[in-house]
């Protein structure tokens, strides 16, 4: 399956929160939604999520407009939203059974259901507590396993790992790829960004309601390079490796640094592994060859100008 | 799986959620079962002061303590259980805990009649909690038991009519600002409607069936009391599901349908109350409320959104008849202007026609009746229209469209207040200064000016808006034509 959002534009009075934004999160994928404060990112999930409608562009869930049919919608969508639940004063296992009977499920299921949504996450133990006593890691889970009543296809998140301990932010961590890996696609907004690239298969970068860069890590990590920068770190003579590479078609700009090689490299990754094999065909021992990543941190802030509107 | 088992589970699926929630959260809440506590200790005391005042007291002291239980039961059921009730549906509308629920399969519908089962619940259980002690007062004297049971139905049926308009009021709070103004403004108007109805109620305890029920009018007066609440709660309900359905969804639909019966079964009560008395004046009593009705929509009409959305735009059928009759039901600014207009032309239409044709006494009023409607609505669609204009002219982007019947109260405001200030302070002709106040256009003294002025005012502010209402005309139009 496969969630589409085309030319999205959402407007407040004066203020255009979201400009014309294009991308789609399919089945199985974990994409990282990353901007400033003010960006446009939870205007954008609420919008997917049903809760709020475009001014104009749309969201599509394979091809069938979410605005044209939210209810059909709703059934493929779990939506965690940057607010911890608010019911306080209901138990985990009744605020699960709200939703469920929300969802319509047949008490024969609702049941099991919400014992294996405990279970899968982790509140069995803590079940009949009530939320107001929940931690907010606690509450964290409790809103996921909300999201996922209805076995949606796809899971919005809006930073879901914002104010967690490091051992809750792991086990969400846990949790998405373990949704990844049953075929869910997720759209996950956060700040924390060397999480998002730990976890992410792509990433959509926004900045004042508009789309700065989407695509796989990889590509957005590697925004803006025209050559990659290669690091080679021989065990051999370091001085021959360098007079090796200088006469190396595409590669420039060698320098020593340490015990390591750093070129940069502006052929493709076909062409780097045709030179790795020149490179041991003429005898030099390598112990590394690889390119430098940037991270998403570097990209984030090289392409953000830190601006709201 | 048992049968039983089955059975359960079947009932189980029925049962409303929202139903289920608030059950939950109020057997763990303190303010049930201290309302509950607190009243069964107060009616004990009641009670136990009246049997030990029993010999040296007036004959009627069954009736004086069945009035005083009653007047505590109405104020629970009535006031304070619907207002809480309201209370707590605009908290989670003003947290925004009940948008994760609009994300699921459940409807607006069903959250509203969630929200009002549950306060029904509640009110019945109070009412099982008074029963016996209102019995109690059989053994004194001076009780009418038939009459009390009509009362009790009849406070009942008040105070469903009191929960739902309270969960309507809830459903307007969208922030804290809101929240507040609407609340205060709902809780004012419970605790006028009460004092309103407990005086009578608390008197058709006392004073047994005579006083108010003459023979001839019981029936037609039982059945006016029942309709006018069903009437009530129904609209509420539509209101309030309206209210909370998403901006992008057809709201208007079920709330003109649901206006439009209530007119038609509005229309025929008076009607029989106009043969049974054998007089036109409460056919115009009936257009006067319609009249109230229409400010109201008028109101909501210029605060609808100007544009279609695509939810609305698919609705639109594309048979010429089917389309037009759309228009005016489907939300939409400019559907519900034109919706107002037509059915004040109807009712004036019928308030003129029925009289005559049944030939009714006390018919002298029709005209006046007629000319004063319908300046006053010119007076109302003029004020609506033109805070329209201004919304769209200078304040586009600091107020939004849902707000523009705040607008329209300050234009009427300012047109009716400031040239009486002037008056006041230069002491010039009396009645050119009180033309902008729409509710001269109803004074009986009223000169022809003054209901010239608001046909005027209306067909002014039609012009300058002709634009904006000829461009939604359209685009309703097309979107019809190209579903078809």
């Amino acid at each position: 399956m496969m969630l589409t959002v085309e030319n999205l534009c959402k407007n407040f009075a004066t203020t255009q929160a979201v400009k014309d934004l294009t991308f789609r999160v399919s089945s199985g994928d974990i994409t990282g939604f990353v901007g400033p404060n003010g960006a446009g990112k939870t205007t954008t999930l609420r919008i997917m999520a049903t809760i709020e409608d475009p001014s104009s562009g749309a969201v599509c869930i394979d091809g069938q407009s979410i605005t044209i049919h939210p209810e059909a919608a709703r059934a493929c969508i779990g939506f965690v939203p940057d607010s911890l639940p608010l019911h306080n004063d209901m138990s985990v296992h009744e605020y699960l059974d709200f939703f469920a009977r929300a969802y319509e499920i047949p008490s024969a299921r609702r049941h099991g259901l919400i014992d294996d949504l405990e279970e899968f996450t982790n509140l069995t133990g803590i079940r009949e507590k009530l939320i107001v006593t929940l931690s907010k890691g606690m509450k964290q889970r409790v809103s996921i396993a909300r999201a996922l009543i209805n076995d949606p296809q796809f899971l919005l998140m809006d930073e879901p790992a914002a104010g967690l301990d490091p051992r809750a932010r792991i086990e969400l961590r846990e949790l998405l790829r373990v949704l990844s890996r049953q075929g869910k696609g997720i759209l996950i907004s956060s700040h924390i960004l060397s999480e998002l690239a730990e976890i992410c298969t792509s990433a959509l970068i926004i900045e004042q309601g508009m789309l700065l860069k989407f695509g796989t890590i990889e590509e957005v990590t590697n925004h803006g390079q025209a050559a990659r920068r290669l690091i080679i770190r021989p065990i051999s003579d370091l001085e021959a490796l360098s007079r090796f590479l200088v006469l190396e078609p595409g590669v420039g700009g060698l320098v020593l640094n340490g015990r390591n090689l750093e070129c940069d490299y502006s052929g493709k990754d076909e062409d780097a592994s045709e030179l790795l094999n020149r490179i041991i065909a003429a005898n030099h021992r390598l112990i590394e060859f690889r390119f430098k990543q940037q991270n998403l941190e570097s990209v984030f802030m090289n392409i953000t100008r830190g601006e709201v509107q | 799986m048992t049968m039983m088992e089955t059975l359960y589970n079947r009932f189980d699926d029925l049962l409303n959620p929202i139903i289920v929630k608030e059950l939950r959260q109020v057997v763990r809440g303190k303010f049930f079962w201290g309302v509950l506590l607190l009243f069964l200790a107060f009616q004990c005391a009641v009670l136990s002061l009246s049997i030990a005042d029993r010999g040296m007291s007036s004959r009627s002291i069954g009736g004086e303590t069945l009035a005083f239980l009653f007047g505590i039961l109405f104020f629970a059921s009535f006031v304070l259980i619907p207002i809480q009730n309201g209370f707590k549906f605009s908290t989670e509308r003003n947290d925004g805990s009940d948008e994760l629920l609009f994300i699921t399969t459940i409807t607006p519908e069903t959250i509203i009649k969630g929200k009002f089962y549950a306060a029904m619940v509640f009110i019945l259980l109070l009412f099982s909690a008074f029963a016996p002690f209102m019995a109690m007062t059989f053994f004194l004297s001076g009780v009418d038991m038939p009459l009390t049971f009509l009362t009790l139905f009849f406070a009942l049926l008040i105070s469903a009519a009191g929960a739902m308009g309270q969960i309507c009021f809830a459903a307007l709070a969208h922030d804290a600002q809101s929240n507040k103004a609407f609340r205060a403004i709902g809780g004012m108007a419970q605790m006028m409607a009460f004092f309103a109805i407990s005086g009578t109620g608390a008197e058709m305890v006392q004073y047994g069936p005579g006083r108010f029920m003459g023979s001839s009018h019981a029936g037609l007066l039982i059945v006016s009391v029942i309709l006018f609440c069903l009437a009530a709660v129904s609209f509420f309900y539509r209101a309030a599901a309206s209210i909370i359905a998403p901006a992008g969804a057809n709201r208007m639909l079920p709330v003109r349908k649901c206006g439009l019966f209530i007119w038609l079964g509005s229309l025929i009560l008076s009607l029989l109350w106009a043969i049974q008395e054998n007089s036109g004046k409460f056919l115009v009593s009936w257009a006067a409320l319609i009249c109230v009705g229409l400010v109201l929509a008028t109101m909501v009409a210029v605060s609808e959104r100007d544009s279609l959305s695509e939810r609305v735009a698919r609705e639109i059928p594309a048979n010429p008849l089917k389309k037009r009759l759309a228009f005016l039901f489907y939300s939409g600014s400019a559907g519900g202007l034109a919706w107002v207009v037509l059915i004040m032309l109807i009712t004036l239409l019928t308030m003129n026609f029925f009289p005559r044709a049944l030939g009714l006494h006390q018919t002298g009023d029709l005209p006046d009746a007629t000319v004063a409607i319908l300046s006053f609505l010119g007076y109302c669609i003029g004020y609506g229209l033109l805070a329209s204009y201004i919304r769209r002219l200078f304040f586009s982007s600091l107020v939004d469209i849902r707000n523009t019947w705040i607008i329209m109260f300050l234009v009427t405001a300012f047109c009716s207040v400031v040239p009486m200030f002037i008056w006041a302070v230069t002491g010039s002709d009396y009645e050119l200064f009180l033309l902008g106040n729409p509710f001269i256009a109803l004074s009986r003294d009223r000169s022809d000016a003054a209901q010239a002025f608001g046909m005027l005012l209306a067909a002014g502010a039609v012009f300058i808006n002709l634009p904006w209402l000829k461009r939604q005309l359209n685009e309703f139009f097309k979107a019809g034509d190209q579903n078809g």
